[in-house]
């Protein structure tokens, strides 16, 4: 379990996050919302320990996080980050490749690995393609699936910021699948997600970020109302199903 | 081609370049010479073999050291003679050339390498705070940065040619275009001190510079103790190019123009792009300084003037090739 108490944190004389809370539990997933600059990103980067807080701490299964060796912490915790800076003609198996480096496989179990990972996002044909070559969903989808390589038997988290922003609606769902999978498993999920339907769709928890603070946490069906999230936004937002699942859409128009 | 068959093809190379580079020169030699304690044979010993064994590890050291900021930097037009890397270690060597004179040979010939070594780091230093952001690095910033360091680094050289003896200024200009004239055995030794970490280190930090071009961000997510290992690939590669500078001077292009051949011949995995580039790289300046000596033979030209006139339009064309990148930043 990753708990995370009372974290803030200041840039620049500003707040960026102020006394927030969560307790992400193995085998849930919990969807954070909120509109730009809510400070969303900002609380993965503390969740995941690259960044310290000003205050406030992060523990991993009542230890400090920032106390857990880098090396162990990259086999427990595993993080999509929104940009990805690789520059460098890398062929797709070979970035994959390298999310197996912290469960320290042999040749052939990081080979079986890499196949299945892109497997799961059919990444099969570009498997030999330079990454750099690849249009902005394809390498969104071999980013996810090398972080998805991370994952392997010992995790217990895995944070994702935004990672379906630009895949198309198949590879949406199949990501989404792979996340129920891994939480079924037994690890703690917490994800990243603009698009309320597909938040709905996967969460088992909501927490709503804005202003870098907690305005709300908890079940989808009593955190997602359209009140909360028209407040949330900005912008109207109506419900217009509740089965299977909530639906929403919002516009001024 | 397979990863053994181009190290098999650069190693008989390599050998052949070497062969060519002993028995070449304005005094013809033929190998059987090398033990009778003819002229030829002191020629062999007291000239062509150190020059050949500083070629080789300069070579090499400048082409690692090339690949390995390419990856600290995570772009790769990061070489250290562009990026001020060089300039620095050279000014500082100068500086200690003019200003302790003749006592230069104090330590045991140390104190130029050590100065150059100190001014590698600075610069180094300077260059990565100034151009690496957890976003990313900023290649305007990397390669401005490089033209400040250089054209500080050029004023520095010419105050000091105003203030060396004639002596000096004459050591201090053919030092400075980059020679491999001046091989002696106890030079050698203290290029030795600093090439068997460097080359013995770098290729162990293949897979973690892989890392690295993820984004330190990714990298660390990966377990990687991504300040620990920048530093320790700046001291290395401040040593490397420090030990080199104060050796030969400048001798540009080598860091920038081998790694990118082995890239194209192996794509940019650094576990094999490390080692590959030491290789290519000593046979590279094996084969421009045997160019060197038979342009004007029985003169020579200074090595660092063959590999910019290779070099030079090379990045020309490389430039001309990311155009599109570069104006993105």
């Amino acid at each position: 379990m990753l708990t995370a108490e009372n974290l803030s944190l200041q840039r620049n004389g500003k707040t960026v996050l102020q006394d927030v809370s969560v307790a992400l539990q193995p085998g849930e997933i919990t969807v954070l919302l909120g509109p730009n600059g809510a400070g969303k990103s900002t609380l993965l980067a503390l969740l995941s320990g690259l960044q310290p807080a000003d205050s406030g701490q992060v523990l991993l299964d009542q230890q400090l996080l920032s106390g857990i060796d880098p090396q162990l912490r990259a086999r427990l915790l595993a993080m999509y980050t929104q940009q990805q800076p690789l520059n460098f003609p890398f062929r797709v198996e070979e970035v994959v490749a390298l999310g197996c480096y912290p469960l320290m496989l042999g040749v052939d179990a990081t080979a079986e690995r890499v196949a299945e990972c892109l497997a799961q996002f059919e990444l099969e044909s570009l498997a030999r393609r330079d990454y750099t070559s690849l249009s902005g969903g394809e390498q969104q989808r071999v980013q996810v699936a090398r972080v998805m390589a991370q994952v392997g038997t010992g995790c217990k988290v895995v944070l994702l910021d935004e990672p379906v922003s630009e895949m198309d609606l198949k590879y949406q769902q199949l990501l989404l699948q792979r996340i129920r999978t891994a939480a079924d498993a037994g690890v703690a999920v917490c994800c990243v997600l603009h698009d309320l339907n597909l938040a709905a769709q996967l969460a088992d928890r909501v927490v709503l970020l804005r202003q870098g603070r907690m305005v709300a946490a908890g079940p989808v069906a009593a955190v997602m109302t359209a009140a909360a999230l028209s407040k949330l936004y900005s912008v109207p937002v109506r419900q217009v199903a509740s089965e299977p699942q909530p639906v929403f859409v919002s516009g001024f128009l | 081609m397979s990863h053994r068959n181009i190290l098999f093809i650069l190693w008989f190379m390599l050998l052949l370049a070497m062969l060519l580079s002993l028995t070449t020169g304005p005094v013809a030699l033929d190998l059987t010479e090398v033990f009778d304690g003819s002229v030829a044979s002191q020629v062999f010993w007291q000239l062509r073999l150190p020059r050949l064994l500083l070629t080789l590890l300069a070579g090499a050291l400048l082409a690692i050291t090339g690949a390995a900021a390419q990856a600290l930097f995570r772009n790769p037009l990061a070489d250290p003679g562009l990026i001020g890397i060089s300039a620095g270690a050279a000014l500082s060597a100068g500086a200690m050339m003019v200003l302790l004179g003749g006592s230069v040979y104090l330590l045991g010939g140390l104190m130029l390498p050590l100065a150059a070594f100190a001014g590698g780091v600075l610069t180094t230093l300077l260059v990565a705070r100034l151009s690496v952001t957890l976003q990313g690095v900023s290649v305007t910033n990397m390669l401005l940065c490089g033209i400040a360091i250089n054209a500080i680094a050029l004023a520095g050289l010419g105050g000091l040619k105003y203030l060396a003896a004639d002596q000096q200024l004459r050591q201090l200009s053919f030092w400075l275009l980059g020679s491999l004239n001046h091989s002696r055995w106890q030079d050698l030794l203290v290029l030795l001190v600093a090439a068997v970490p460097v080359l013995w280190l770098l290729p162990r930090y293949g897979e973690k510079l892989n890392l690295l071009l993820l984004g330190e961000q990714q990298a660390s997510l990966l377990g990687l103790d991504v300040l620990r290992c920048k530093r320790v690939m700046i001291l290395l590669i401040a040593l490397g190019v420090g030990a080199v500078v104060a050796l030969t001077g400048i001798i540009g292009f080598v860091g920038l123009v081998v790694p990118h051949l082995v890239r194209l011949l192996t794509g940019p995995d650094n576990r094999r792009l490390l080692p590959l580039s030491g290789l290519l790289g000593a046979l590279l300046l094996t084969v421009a300084d045997i160019i060197s000596r038979l342009l004007v033979s029985p003169a020579e030209l200074p090595v660092g003037i063959v590999t910019a006139l290779v070099g030079g339009p090379f990045f020309l064309l490389l430039l001309t090739r990311r155009k599109r990148e570069l104006r993105v930043c």
